[in-house]
């Protein structure tokens, strides 16, 4: 049985699919989005997170960190030097108070499944399930595939999100376990789609006709991130692309949150998103909203 | 005639210190909204004055009871107290309020206090237990002679000098103890049936009462007879004055309605609700403090509201209006003052034993009403079950961010079942209705009762300690082996088992001594007269009832799941302490033993769904449930204790003198209210607290009620297609086996700002570890215990 890199199991997810869903995120991606709400979900390596207010200073960490990347601070607590930090994760087996913990963690299909399953109940009632996410779910296609078939076993709704960015033999591979794609679209001039995510456009866009055409549910949902892509040109392209693509389940648009600010300095971290980009208010969405619906995009949710 | 503290409730508020930071006036912001939500201004306006009332010690009650019981010294109890319930009925003065549609007030401002001065005085320690920034507020507000009169001649002083074996005391102010709570509120926690009040009228009563006497010649039966009849009486003579008062003030329509409800039954829906209210209050005049629920209102008018509805009599405008107005009765009602309230409440729906949906247009109407006026008190719940109609179950969810907190959420899949264990039958069982914070009761068959306690946390401190306690306090011998003679897991929880075995000796023995004095001192003929048997066998309900439900308590159930949970893996898995270092660390509050703590914190915490607590759930519960079987019965019947999980503010309350614990919780902080999780514990979303709640055993373990609380956001309530998930969520949590729920509708963001800004958020209502109240009336522990509990987005 493989194993899955997974950095987060969220239960009671209620934005990502229908009903009542465990998202499993899984780490690595080859896309950099500025705004990526799960900056710890890039690099598919585990990572260290140090959060400074849970530590209490005990100094356990400090004699078995090998590349000596912790230092004290007046207080006591430790510094995390991320130049010498190689992730190993010595100090974090050590730190009682679970201060320094390794966001990334190798689990089976079962033990995915074990956790997955303790809400089977809610997904019933509430036409719920499983989501996988991330990070970007198909860079590790043999574990989801595993995982997928097995969730079908069990009689669970499955979906998978992804930006989209991987080979056509992925999508091939995973198409026949997936009951609906969450299928990322982030900008429609490719300039600014390079800009933003750190990857070229029209690979994505055929990856999306093609699972499109080869008749997969796909609801197609667009982050809305003010400054960047909010211009009516790009409501235009989503508007166009919706209907070179008739067979989408629907169009979402997801509001812009900031609270993956918090996690920047947990990771040592860095963005290049001006913090001047601040959530969409409800009439901004109310009105993007609008512009799709009035150019006869049929909108989800 | 009264004794009014010159105060407006939010000038008290603003004098009593804690509210630095301007408590001066209500949130004309909210108050406007909340005024909004009702199409009746005149109810808003009422609700406008009721908030604005003064704290005020109605003083009628203790005078006449003072002054009957002199004068009556040689006759028995029951009939003196009875006698002292007419003769208030036939003096105290009436009262209209501005707006109000509904007669019967109980004091000239709304929330006046009536001493009930033949239980207990002492200091109303109703506030001085739990808000000690209230301590001798009363003071000098009752008469000396007054107070000295009752001072070994009340409930409490009977029992201080006849049963627990005290001196008498020269005078009430050498009393510096508190009394318990039943020696302030006695019983409470009841239902009384009104189905055959409304069938036959108080005249019909007082017929049975006349008949039943015939040919009885057992003094004491005649006695609860003639006291019965005294009350009855009194009760017709109050509701009569109420018709001659209300015609003489131009309300000739609500006089008509109460002369007619003195003597003879009521034939519409006014005139039901109207006698209900007046009963209600009644029963709580008698001396019933805490905690009573008015039957279930949504089936007993039901047959009204149809003949009304029908006839063309009543619209359900009207209706409406009505239910707000009842609303604004009951909190008119809260007569303990701003900050605590007598948990009144009333419930709306269920099934019928063979699971037909009891719903019905009245339940919606209600619901609405009570919904509409967004206070603290009354509580609304609303019984939950698998027919239920689903489009009503979203009405209900809708209606949660009026209070933040309404209706609180019963399964008739978990509680009667519970019931029945303990020998109710199924069609009373399936009759139940919530009593207070999460108590249990049978409208006129059996109300709740605590008769013996667990503190879990103290046994757990027992057995880390051979006996002694952190501080040497205590000493206990023989009662189970050393700290150190205990090698396994297993021995260190059968020794926590015989700690609390002994701890459940002794509370049993007290209660019982507390019952004893109740039976002889805390008897309530008029209320008897609204449960089953009581006139039939000429008895007082405190002789006994149908069932007799008593029941153990405790607090902190899932602090004790994790300190067992804890001290398992740190101690006798990881081996990373010894019980000796647990002791000292939590002895220390864990200053210099911050590692251990941590070792501690990390353990699997209740609340997350997970499988390794399995085991410990049904551990503690056991530890408990072991003991009480083998050691409770009550006196009257025999009838085996149920358990339930004592709440209130006891959480916050309690955790002030609860030194710090194996879960890493520190000293005086609260501990857990809900069974749910540990304050800060929750770490793994709804469905995991849900889940978790589910592996306790509420059949076997938890007959009397237990609380979850679980909080959500207001954007999930207001978005259709979330708030569908979360009612597909709650759905399955009630399927699985969940007892009770309250659903706290709030945001941190929102809290932060009412602590900032109090003005604009007078209006917030939370729920506080059993009860609801304005969050700005919070202490800031309290307060910062609400924001603590985690939110699901």
């Amino acid at each position: 049985m493989s194993t899955g890199r997974v950095f987060d199991i969220q239960r009671f997810s209620i934005h990502d699919g229908p009903g009542i869903r465990t998202t499993v995120f899984l780490k690595g991606c080859p896309l950099r989005c500025l705004w990526c709400s799960n900056p710890e979900s890039l690099d598919p390596k585990p990572q260290l997170s140090y959060l400074a207010a849970t530590c209490i200073a005990c100094g356990a960490c400090f004699p078995v960190c090998k590349p000596g990347a912790l230092t004290k601070d007046a207080a006591g607590k430790a510094v995390v030097d991320r130049a010498r930090c190689t992730n190993c994760g010595d100090c974090v087996a050590v730190c009682d108070a679970q201060a320094l913990e390794l966001v990334g963690r190798d689990m089976t299909v079962s033990e995915v499944m074990d956790v997955v399953l303790r809400d089977r109940d809610y997904y019933a009632q509430s036409g719920g399930g499983l989501t996988l996410s991330g990070g970007e779910p198909l860079l590790q296609p043999e574990f989801v595939e595993e995982l997928l078939h097995a969730a079908h076993n069990q009689g669970l709704h499955c979906c998978v999100e992804t930006a989209g960015y991987a080979g056509c033999e992925v999508f091939e591979r995973l198409k026949r376990g997936v009951d609906l794609w969450l299928f990322d679209y982030k900008e429609s001039d490719p300039h600014l789609h390079t800009k933003f995510t750190g990857r070229e456009r029209e690979t994505i866009v055929a990856r999306l006709s093609q699972l499109h055409d080869s008749g997969a549910k796909i609801l197609l949902r667009c982050p809305m991130i003010p400054q960047c892509n909010t211009r009516p040109d790009h409501l235009d392209g989503i508007a166009a692309l919706a209907r070179q693509l008739p067979k989408l389940v629907g169009v979402e648009l997801l509001p812009y949150f900031d609270l993956w600010r918090a996690k920047l300095p947990r990771f040592g971290l860095t963005t290049a998103l001006p913090d001047t980009v601040k959530p969409p208010t409800r009439e901004q969405m109310k009105t993007w909203n609008d512009h799709l619906r009035g150019r006869g995009v049929r909108l989800a949710g | 005639m009264k004794g009014s503290v010159n105060f407006s409730r939010r000038e008290f508020l603003a004098a009593s210190g804690l509210a630095a930071g301007g408590l001066a006036f209500f949130g004309r912001t909210r108050r406007a909204f909340a005024a909004a939500q009702t199409p009746n201004a005149d109810m808003a306006a009422l609700r406008t004055a009721m908030l604005a009332s003064p704290v005020a010690v109605a003083l009628h009650r203790a005078k006449v009871f003072t002054r009957i019981f002199q004068q009556h010294e040689a006759e028995p109890w029951i009939v003196r107290k009875a006698l002292a319930l007419r003769t208030y009925f036939e003096t105290v003065p009436l009262y209209l309020r501005e707006h109000d549609g509904i007669a019967g007030a109980i004091s000239e401002t709304p929330g006046a206090m009536p001493l009930l001065v033949e239980l207990g005085i002492a200091e109303n320690n109703i506030y001085t237990s739990e808000r000690p920034d209230r301590e001798h507020y009363l003071a000098g507000q009752v008469p000396a002679d007054i107070l000295d009169y009752w001072a070994n001649r009340n409930m409490w002083g009977l029992f201080r000098t006849q049963l627990a074996g005290q001196p008498p005391v020269k005078s009430h102010a050498e009393l510096k103890q508190n009394p318990g709570y039943k020696f302030i509120s006695n019983q409470g926690h009841l239902a009384p049936s009104y189905a055959e009040l409304l069938r036959v009228g108080i005249g019909g009563l007082r017929q049975k009462v006349a008949a039943r006497r015939q040919g009885e010649g057992d003094a004491a039966k005649l006695a609860f007879l003639t006291a019965a009849d005294h009350t009855l009486a009194g009760l017709a003579t109050w509701a009569r004055r109420y018709g001659e008062f209300l015609a003489q003030e131009g309300q000739p329509e609500l006089a008509r309605i109460c002369t007619k409800i003195a003597t003879q039954p009521p034939e519409t829906f006014r005139e039901a609700l109207q006698l209900v209210w007046l009963a209600h209050q009644a029963i709580h005049l008698e001396g019933h403090g805490y905690s009573c629920t008015p039957d279930r209102l949504d089936q007993l008018l039901l047959p009204f509201f149809e003949a009304d509805r029908k006839a063309g009599r009543l619209t359900e405008a009207e209706v409406l209006r009505l239910a707000e107005n009842f609303t604004l009765k009951l909190f008119d009602n809260t007569f303990w003052g701003p900050e605590h309230h007598l948990t009144q409440g009333f419930v709306v729906g269920g099934s019928t034993p063979d699971g037909r949906d009891q719903t019905n247009r009245l339940s919606w109407l209600l619901l609405e009403g009570a919904t509409n006026m967004a206070l603290p008190e009354p509580l609304i719940w609303v019984r939950w079950h698998p027919a239920l109609d689903q489009k009503f179950f979203d009405f209900c969810l809708t209606r949660l961010p009026r209070t933040t907190c309404f209706p609180m959420l019963w399964s008739d899949r978990a509680i009667p079942a519970a019931l029945m264990e303990l020998g109710v039958s199924r069609e009373d069982a399936f009759d139940y209705v919530p009593v207070g914070c999460n108590e249990l009761a049978v409208p006129g068959r059996c109300y709740y009762n605590p008769g013996a306690s667990v503190n879990y946390l103290a046994a757990l401190e027992a057995a880390l300690t051979s006996g002694k306690g952190y501080r040497q306090q205590w000493k206990w011998k023989n009662i189970a082996p050393s700290a150190p003679e205990l090698q396994t897991f297993d021995q260190f929880a059968a020794a926590v088992g015989a700690y609390m075995r002994k701890q459940l000796e002794q509370s049993y023995a007290a209660d019982m001594k507390v019952l004893q004095a109740q039976m002889a001192w805390g008897v309530t003929p008029l209320t008897s007269c609204f449960f089953h048997g009581c006139i039939e066998h000429a008895r007082d309900m405190a002789q006994g009832t149908k069932y007799n439900l008593l029941s153990c308590g405790g607090i902190g159930f899932a602090n004790a799941v994790d300190g067992l949970a804890a001290v398992r893996e740190v101690v006798f898995e990881k081996k990373a302490a010894t019980l000796g270092e647990v002791a000292a660390a939590c002895a220390a509050n864990f200053a210099g033993h911050e590692r251990l703590r941590a070792k501690l914190r990390a353990a699997p915490k209740q609340g997350n769904d997970e499988p390794r607590l399995d085991t410990i759930i049904a551990l503690a519960e056991r530890l408990r449930d072991e003991p009480v079987k083998a050691l409770c019965r009550d006196p009257r019947d025999g009838t085996p204790f149920g358990n339930s999980h004592v709440v209130r503010s006891g959480a916050v309350k309690q955790g002030r003198v609860t030194p710090a614990t194996p879960d890493g919780r520190l000293a005086g902080t609260p501990l857990a209210s809900s069974v749910a999780a540990s304050v800060g514990c929750e770490r793994s979303g709804p469905t995991a607290v849900l889940n978790s709640v589910c592996k306790l055993n509420s059949r076997k373990s938890w007959q009397c009620g237990y609380q979850v609380n679980i909080r959500f956001h207001a954007g999930m309530i207001g978005d259709d297609s979330q708030r569908e998930k979360l009612r597909a969520m709650l759905n399955v949590y009630f399927q699985n086996g969940g007892q009770e729920l309250q659903i706290n509708v709030v945001d941190s963001a929102a809290l932060r700002a009412a602590q900032q800004n109090p003005d604009q958020y007078r209006d917030l209502v939370v729920r506080v570890a059993g009860f609801s109240e304005f969050f700005i009336n919070l202490t800031p522990d309290m307060q910062e215990e609400i924001i603590a509990r985690t939110e699901h987005m």
